[in-house]
């Protein structure tokens, strides 16, 4: 018996293409690129809260170290000295396992240094 | 003499456009988040404030698994009901004491509670 060759169709490839498009597309209008999350963190979660704000935040992690833009800071007297003015508002995203009254702590330092706005940003749970 | 060069045009291939969009949706994939951030006032109640014990002031006491409003322990799930009971009778703001062990995560949560009652003002006492 022979076996016939058929010539090979374009029409599952093109389809192919499409859907890939489609997902692409999908990732690049829905996603916003990661600005420099640090590793380790876990946000904390939150509902019904306001949606949404800008990331640009002083991390802290659940040990206590702060990063800014990716980089360590020694300690929260250095923040304060390379923020340019404490008059805006401060961003703080701390780790959930954080404790309390640290960031309280926290908070009370960059208020006595003359910070009047101080937020907490935390993840929007899904 | 013809100076025209005949030039056969071949065609595309397919593939390293497959490639390309390959990679492309590769890297959108990995390097994209969904995660929406949000924001909770925070301020701490300076020293000179604390000890003034009025009443239209409600007291709020934070532990890792309790709340206590009032000295009252109060399930989570009852204390919107009852921060807007107290809101009714006269109470125009609460003060929040954290217990030991308390996670930001848990202040957090309260505080959401909290802020869902209108008309509250927030105060946090520093710990000592």
């Amino acid at each position: 018996m022979k076996r016939q060759f058929k010539a090979s169709k374009r029409e599952p490839i093109i389809s192919l293409i499409n859907i890939v498009f489609l997902i692409l597309i999908f990732f690049m209008v829905a996603g916003s690129l990661s600005a420099n999350r640090p590793s380790g963190i876990e946000f904390v979660q939150s509902e019904g809260l306001d949606c949404c704000t800008e990331e640009d935040a002083l991390d802290i992690l659940a040990d206590g170290t702060l990063v800014r833009h990716g980089e360590r800071l020694a300690s929260l007297e250095q923040f304060i000295a390379e923020t340019e003015s404490l008059e805006t508002t401060i961003r703080l995203r701390p780790d959930r396992d954080f404790p309390a009254r640290d960031l309280l702590q926290s908070v009370s330092t960059l208020q006595d240094a003359g910070a009047t706005h101080i937020v907490v940003l935390t993840e929007q749970a899904t | 003499m013809s100076l025209k060069r005949v030039r056969r045009r071949r065609k595309a291939s397919i593939t390293s456009l497959i490639d390309v969009i390959f990679l492309l949706l590769l890297f959108f994939m990995l390097a994209s988040t969904f995660s929406k951030f949000s924001e909770i006032d925070i301020a701490v109640a300076n020293a000179s404030g604390i000890g003034q014990s009025s009443t239209d002031v409600a007291s709020l006491h934070i532990q890792s698994e309790r709340v206590f409003c009032n000295e009252t322990e109060t399930p989570d799930v009852e204390l919107v009901s009852r921060l807007s009971e107290l809101g009714a009778t006269g109470t125009s703001g609460v003060r929040i004491s954290l217990g030991d062990d308390v996670s930001t995560q848990r202040l957090v949560d309260v505080l959401s509670l909290v802020k869902q009652v209108p008309g509250l003002t927030i105060q946090i006492e520093e710990p000592s």
